[in-house]
């Protein structure tokens, strides 16, 4: 990839929200380029969102859960994590504990309903609960 | 702390936006009914969005390692440990977190040999560090919080408990 390139997507990185001129004018890349070069790594890019202070929107409890599920279990608990509006991301990992987790709820009641409801539907093994406490640093690389 | 109190259309506004955050304001007027100027206005001084950014696919830009490591430091290294994982590039996010950790941080790395290289020089600079390491073979779903608009509503409660009801969409 040619550092313009790169340069783009840093921008992008840096404020998604950012007009094609002033990216242009950050990087020094004529408009047109930049508005092509958007286009052509649209393949790249997964999705343009809002990084948010939840807390400022009362949701207080933000969590990490690390634990095992059994391989045939694990599609039906996809469905059902897609399915809740609680869950902010989902990551499958190598080893014994193969699921991390990270939910957003108004309070720690909100999120032991939650749980409960979890593991009364699977058997959810070596549960690691992590209580997020602050974001230091967020999606920075490329940045 | 005190959760500010939005209109339902302030929450439509912030679902469009996790979903697109590069959508246009005339689009997210027609989308939320929200006049463009009021929008402008609250994209300008809201305090709650952080940063408007593009989630990459890495994968596709030659970083096929990523990894979750879990940090605990000496209280004296702390500051100094989270100063490092700030600074350091290859670390796309840091969070302070509680039970036995101080801090998760997510890699992204070209292949396992540098993640390796980085903890060896964790361990060289923090020699009292306590690590567990989940390497990430897939990512399933990524800031998808508040993102639907469709769940976006008014606060419900159950009548059985007086909770908002599971899965009956964002209640803020």
């Amino acid at each position: 990839m040619k550092s313009t390139d790169l340069e783009i997507l840093r921008q992008l990185r840096k404020n998604s929200r950012d007009s094609i001129t002033n990216i242009s004018k950050q990087t020094g890349i004529p408009t047109s380029t930049v508005f092509c070069k958007i286009k052509d790594h649209e393949r790249l890019i997964k999705k343009y969102t809002a990084l948010i202070d939840f807390s400022k929107l009362g949701f207080n409890n933000w969590m990490r859960l690390v634990f095992h599920i059994e391989r045939e279990e694990k599609e039906r608990l996809m469905e059902l994590l897609k399915e809740n509006e609680n869950i902010n991301s989902i990551h499958e990992l190598v080893g014994e504990s193969n699921i991390m987790i990270e939910t957003i709820h108004r309070n720690i009641k909100d999120y032991l309903d939650f749980l409960e409801y979890l593991q009364s539907k699977f058997e959810i093994k070596e549960l690691q609960q992590f209580h997020v406490i602050t974001d230091k640093k967020q999606e920075a690389f490329m940045n | 702390m005190i959760a500010l109190a939005l209109n339902k259309k302030e929450k439509l506004l912030i679902s469009f936006l996790r979903q697109n955050a590069r959508e246009t304001l005339t689009n997210l007027s027609k989308k939320t009914s929200i006049p463009i100027s009021t929008i402008y206005d609250s994209l300008k001084e809201n305090n709650y969005i952080t940063r408007n950014t593009c989630l990459l696919d890495f994968e596709k830009l030659g970083f096929h390692t990523r990894v979750n490591i879990f940090l605990k430091s000496s209280a004296k290294n702390r500051k100094e440990l989270e100063n490092y994982l700030v600074g350091h590039q290859n670390v796309n996010s840091v969070f302070r977190i509680n039970n036995n950790f101080d801090f998760l941080i997510e890699g992204i790395f070209k292949q396992v040999k540098d993640v390796q290289e980085v903890i060896e020089l964790l361990e060289k600079n923090f020699g009292d560090l306590k690590k567990d390491i989940f390497y990430i073979t897939e990512e399933l779903m990524k800031e998808e919080f508040l993102s639907s608009p469709d769940l976006v509503q008014t606060q419900k409660t159950s009548k059985m408990t007086g909770n908002p009801p599971a899965n009956s969409g964002y209640v803020f």
